[in-house]
């Protein structure tokens, strides 16, 4: 299995399969178009991901190498959140910076099966919690003035549940 | 790393895993996400209910939505004329509720209606005995439906004193022996007639009476000008067609068909194409 050798933020490397690097469609897109099939000794600079999270999305591509290629737009999929595979969601089990760090790394790599999943683990982290109970676990400041609020209260009550 | 440090479009995918009035909700956590979520596609319409209220027009593809549409029925207003819905979930029940209880006045203000994606014939008689304002209907079932043109149905169109026009896709026609006059209060307002995805059987035994067909057709409905009928059998075409002007005395236009005669046409366009393309070969050679 050729190898090629990915340099993170914090410049250190890492080796991985081209199989594994190519599941991010930003290193693919590098690869083909610099003609990289293997290690010809140069490291492929990650410049927007340090190491930890370099190592963390390196092991769920790793995991998820077989996996069939995600559709591209399905919306009932994308608005499910109650689908996340037992290994993702103990994968993701790590403190919110990480979790949002993972997130960028996958947006930046463009991998939508990673992106996919931590995106649905934030939602899930939302769903079923009232404003302050959100609030509180993003640790997020109410800065609405309370005529802002009230605005909104007025907008939202079409939608409210009854 | 706080979820207000994400950029824009990490954040927008988040939200994107929500249905609309959750989203909404979410607009009160703070201006950040006021300002992400109101960038979103799915909580474009945030002014909903002001927008709903001055529609002369909605037109909901819903497809499989598996919500509640109440609350948007119930905000529109007399401003509404034209209504089209197209949503698998829309139960009769659902239906007679939206226009009975969520917004009864609604019902005598429509003027056009599209029902897409129903099943069963009893929406008919419920629109015909609500919707008293209708001039346009046309009703597509999501699976063959079977009508019976018999009095009991004109009757149902009879209630609709200004339908001009009717439109009924998906059905399967039952042409009963012509009952007698007495029995009968023809449907003098529809103009426009248009019969598509009907069915007739294919069966050997079958034998199609185009005679009865028109002849039951024109004495329910007498005064159509314009007719269109779409329907599963090649052979029966022709002999509706022959048969039309002689029973319908004021038709004007019709448009007798079959189902594959689209595909007949992009054939012969394409045929055409094909040709032309080999002419210029041959004279570039």
């Amino acid at each position: 299995m050729p190898i090629i050798k990915l340099l993170s933020s914090d410049e250190e490397p890492f080796e991985v399969d081209v199989d594994i690097a190519r599941m991010s469609i930003t290193l693919r897109t590098m690869l083909d178009d610099l003609g990289i099939e293997e290690d010809d000794g140069e490291p492929i600079p990650v410049q927007n991901v340090n190491s930890s999270i370099l190592r963390k999305v390196i092991q769920w591509c790793t995991y998820h190498k077989n996996d069939p290629p995600t559709p591209d737009d399905d919306e009932q999929r994308e608005k499910r959140t109650d689908d996340i595979p037992s290994w993702d969601a103990d994968f993701l089990k790590v403190d919110q910076g990480t979790l949002f760090e993972i997130i960028l790394a996958a947006n930046y790599l463009d991998i939508k099966g990673l992106l996919d999943v931590t995106c649905k683990t934030v939602a899930n982290m939302i769903r079923g919690k009232t404003p302050e109970e959100i609030r509180k676990t993003f640790n997020i400041k109410n800065d609405f003035t309370p005529q802002e609020e009230e605005q909104i209260r007025r907008e939202n009550e079409w939608c409210e549940e009854k | 790393m706080n979820i207000n440090d994400l950029p824009n479009d990490c954040f927008i995918l988040i939200m994107r895993r929500f249905e609309l009035s959750h989203l909404i909700r979410l607009r009160s956590i703070c201006t950040h996400w006021q300002t992400m979520i109101e960038k979103t596609e799915e909580a474009v319409p945030l002014n909903l209910p002001q927008v709903l209220s001055q529609l002369e027009q909605l037109s909901l593809s819903l497809y499989k939505y598996k919500g509640d549409i109440s609350p948007m029925v119930e905000r529109l207003s007399s401003n509404c004329h034209k209504l089209n819905l197209e949503w698998e979930h829309l139960s009769i029940t659902k239906f007679t509720e939206l226009f009975t209880h969520v917004n009864p006045s609604l019902v005598d203000k429509i003027t056009h209606l599209t029902l897409r994606c129903v099943k069963g014939n009893d929406y008919i008689t419920f629109v015909c005995r609500h919707f008293v304002s209708l001039q346009y209907l046309s009703i597509l079932f999501s699976s063959l439906t079977m009508l019976k043109f018999t009095s009991t149905f004109v009757a149902e169109l009879n209630h609709v004193g200004n339908l001009r026009e009717l439109r009924l896709a998906s059905i399967h026609i039952n042409v009963p022996p012509i009952e007698t006059p007495a029995m009968l209060i023809p449907n003098e307002s529809i103009r426009v007639l248009e019969l598509a995805a009907l069915n007739f059987s294919t069966d050997k035994d079958f034998k199609f009476k185009a005679d009865k067909f028109c002849k039951t057709l024109s004495t329910i409905l007498p005064n159509v000008e314009r007719m269109t009928i779409r329907c599963n059998r090649t052979d029966v075409v022709s002999q509706i067609t022959e048969r039309l002007y002689k029973y319908f005395t004021k038709l004007k236009q019709h448009k007798v068909f079959d189902d594959y005669e689209e595909h007949r046409d992009y054939l012969g366009k394409y045929k055409n194409v094909n040709e032309q393309f080999l002419l210029k070969r041959i004279s570039f050679e």
